[in-house]
């Protein structure tokens, strides 16, 4: 009979779970095991104890208590009868006499801890137990008996007294009281443990209760009585199942495919948004996407590649993100935002966490961007192209209405009224207007038609260039130019030089009259230049920051600054033509700071 | 002084008028015939090469928009006649695309110029333009 497995049985019965896992308890049942092994005698009781009940197993700690006091006693006399023969006949060697004292103290120590231990056990075990004769008397009761039921009396009082006065004071406790008697019976009759599951205690905690009849040698002794107080692990079951029905709650309407697969890419759990039949979602479970899409009558491509994205995962552990389209019926696609994520315990794979979510509105909405921007694009290049051949066609009807107005004023100048003049210089004048409006149109039209080759720009080189276009102005007005190094870029070098024309130009057309300075110069960031031409003129109302870069917007009556209004409109079409942007900042009467980025990526 | 023998083959009524008003300007006596068509241009250029060049033009004005039968047309007509690919022809359009210049030049056009906006710039080209054929290079002359 192996002893070890009787006691641990015992104990996972018994004992709290913390209990039983702890190394000492395995060193007990050790010590246990080898204190029994010794004691050859003992070792038919010993098993028969742990064959039996709980009882049982009281009685024999008590039979054996009873044995080993006798044995004390025997001891004791053995022990005075050794000293008389010592002392009166040296009948035996006083060191056999004293070995024999040590052997016998030795056993009786052991068979003491033995004992101890076993009521170690008893007093630990978190069961409530009481032990009744067939007399109706407490035959024994533990400490947690008591305690269950409130009783301010220990084992030690109680024991020797009616279990029928203790059992009155028990059933107070008890919501409703299960009819003992009957129990009772069923169970001595029975011949077996009868079980009262969650009796509930007016103080609103549960218990599970025992009889257990007690036969021994086929003879009836008596009932062992068991509570345990179960409220904790029934309201901890209760927030559990509370928790679980949550998570299932969450799990069946997210609006997200979300599945578990173990180390082998098997299903673990699919919720119904990754299934949503639920026959097929049942039977999911235990295989793989190979099977899933075989339920689904389809072929195996996607499968291999979710089997190859899960790999993946697992091999670079961390998360693979892909998207996965799917055409429906209706011919419409869904696009799914899929995952894998791996789950590590150290170097194992525990398992893979498949996530999915639609984002086919995010898709088509990209989709219907892009297509609108590709319309737009196109429409633009029309633009372009009706204003180019527009700005082309008038060229001939505006030479001729030019032509014939110098003709007629050629024949008839002299001779006009003051009125007739007026009127004829309005003519003149809106033909002129006209003329350099379909000049700057087709000007405009050309930023982006572009025959020239891309290539190194020396800024430096070319603002300078630009400034020997003003010179005569500039040394006119008297205004301070100042250029920084700027740097070589890469771009199409005539379009720079028209945007920097125009801008230097419109710094020295709406100078400050006084002192007028304009600075030129340029930062250096990551993906681009940013260049900046700054003058301390008229300024412009925030209010036309939007406006002003619109073709033909003009801020000023054509009396005060002459122009059409495409000058910025060319720069702000060079810039993006360059892969930049353009702004300004300004205050009236202060100045302007007209910045623009040129890409170093090219374009 | 000579009088120069013109011909200006061009469809635009104003244009006609522009250009007959600047000749007025260019300080030479210039005789201009007017061909307002290609299809005219061609039958007055055929009657011109059977008579075996005589009354020759000296300088032929081209337009190349022309109804009927266009500029370039009439341009490979007279540099492929035998008798008449020796008048100077200038190409007098208002088009200033590559095809057109490059068009005309390739079917050995003597001149391509485009009209300009101004009439006094006009005229003063003209005026150039007159100079530099009458006066300053030399002609072919049809052996007499």
């Amino acid at each position: 009979m192996n002893l070890n497995k009787l006691l641990e049985r015992q104990i996972t019965k018994l004992l709290p779970d913390n209990f039983a896992n702890r190394p000492e308890m395995a060193l007990f049942l050790k010590t246990v095991s080898e204190t029994y092994s010794t004691f050859d005698r003992d070792k038919d009781i010993a098993e028969r104890a742990f064959r039996l009940s709980d009882l049982e197993f009281i009685e024999i700690n008590s039979k054996l208590k009873n044995e080993i006091y006798l044995r004390k006693k025997s001891i004791d006399k053995l022990n005075e009868t050794l000293g008389l023969i010592a002392g009166e006949t040296k009948f035996l060697d006083s060191d056999d006499l004293f070995s024999v004292v040590e052997h016998v103290n030795l056993e009786i120590t052991n068979r003491k801890s033995t004992q101890s231990l076993f009521n170690t056990l008893i007093a630990n075990l978190k069961k409530g137990i009481l032990m009744e004769d067939t007399s109706g008397k407490i035959i024994y009761v533990n400490q947690i008996f008591a305690e269950v039921f409130g009783i301010g009396k220990t084992p030690e009082e109680l024991a020797g007294k009616e279990f029928k006065n203790l059992l009155k004071e028990i059933i107070k406790h008890f919501k409703e009281a299960p009819h003992i008697g009957t129990l009772r019976n069923k169970s001595r009759v029975g011949k077996e443990p009868v079980a009262v599951n969650k009796i509930e205690l007016k103080d609103g905690r549960f218990l599970d209760g025992n009889i257990i009849p007690i036969y021994f040698e086929e003879e009836f002794r008596g009932y062992l009585w068991t509570f345990i107080d179960i409220t904790e692990s029934i309201r901890s079951q209760a927030a559990l199942n509370e928790q679980k029905k949550l998570t299932e709650e969450i799990l069946n309407n997210i609006p997200a495919d979300i599945a578990l697969f173990d180390n082998k890419h098997h299903y673990l759990y699919v919720n119904p948004s990754g299934i949503r039949d639920a026959e097929r979602r049942a039977a999911i479970i235990g295989k793989t996407d190979f099977d899933y899409f075989r339920m689904r009558g389809m072929d195996d491509s996607k499968a291999v590649q979710r089997r190859g994205l899960f790999n993946q995962a697992v091999e670079t552990k961390s998360t693979i993100e892909w998207l996965d389209p799917h055409e429906k019926a209706d011919g419409d696609t869904t696009y799914m935002l899929r995952r894998f994520t791996p789950y590590f315990d150290g170097e194992v794979l525990k398992y893979v966490l498949g996530y999915g979510i639609d984002i086919s509105d995010r898709i088509n909405f990209e989709n219907k961007l892009n297509k609108t921007i590709a319309e737009v694009q196109k429409i633009n290049k029309e633009l372009e192209q009706f204003a180019y051949v527009v700005s082309h066609d008038l060229q001939e009807p505006l030479r001729m209405v030019k032509s014939f107005i110098q003709l007629l004023d050629n024949k008839i100048g002299n001779s006009l009224d003051d009125t007739d003049n007026t009127y004829f210089n309005f003519v003149k004048d809106g033909a002129e207007r006209m003329q350099r409006m379909i000049h700057d149109l087709l000007e405009y039209s050309r930023v982006s038609n572009v025959t020239e080759k891309v290539g190194e720009v020396d800024c430096f080189e070319l603002v300078n260039s630009v400034v020997k276009i003003f010179r005569p102005e500039i040394d006119k007005i008297k205004a301070d130019i100042r250029i920084e190094n700027l740097p070589q870029i890469v771009g199409i070098k005539s379009k720079i030089h028209q945007l920097f024309q125009n801008l230097i130009g419109n710094a020295i057309k709406y100078r400050n009259p006084q002192n007028t300075i304009i600075e030129i110069g340029f930062t250096e960031e990551e993906q681009f230049y940013k260049f900046y031409v700054k003058d301390n003129g008229i300024g412009i109302d925030p209010k036309y920051f939007d406006k002003i870069f619109v073709i033909f917007q003009r801020l000023h009556n054509k009396s005060a600054y002459s122009g059409t209004g495409i000058g910025l409109a060319i720069c702000k079409k060079i810039v993006e033509l360059h892969g930049g942007i353009i702004w300004l900042e300004s205050k009236l009467q202060k100045g302007t700071i007209f910045y623009f980025t040129i890409s170093k990526a090219g374009f | 002084m000579k009088t120069f023998q013109i011909i200006l083959i061009e469809d635009n009524e104003g244009d006609v008028i522009l250009t007959l008003e600047a000749f007025k300007h260019v300080g030479m006596k210039c005789n201009v015939e007017v061909l307002t068509d290609g299809e005219l241009a061609l039958n007055y250029l055929g009657n011109l090469s059977n008579a075996r060049g005589e009354n020759k033009p000296d300088l032929i004005l081209l337009d190349i928009n022309l109804p009927r039968v266009n500029g370039i047309e009439v341009l490979k007509n007279i540099k492929n006649d035998i008798v008449l690919r020796s008048i100077p022809v200038v190409v007098l359009t208002t088009s200033n695309s590559h095809q057109d210049v490059n068009d005309a030049y390739s079917n050995h056009a003597n001149s391509y110029m485009v009209k300009p906006m101004d009439l006094f710039v006009f005229i003063e080209q003209l005026k150039v333009l007159c100079e530099y054929w009458f006066g300053i290079v030399k002609l072919h002359r049809a052996p007499s």
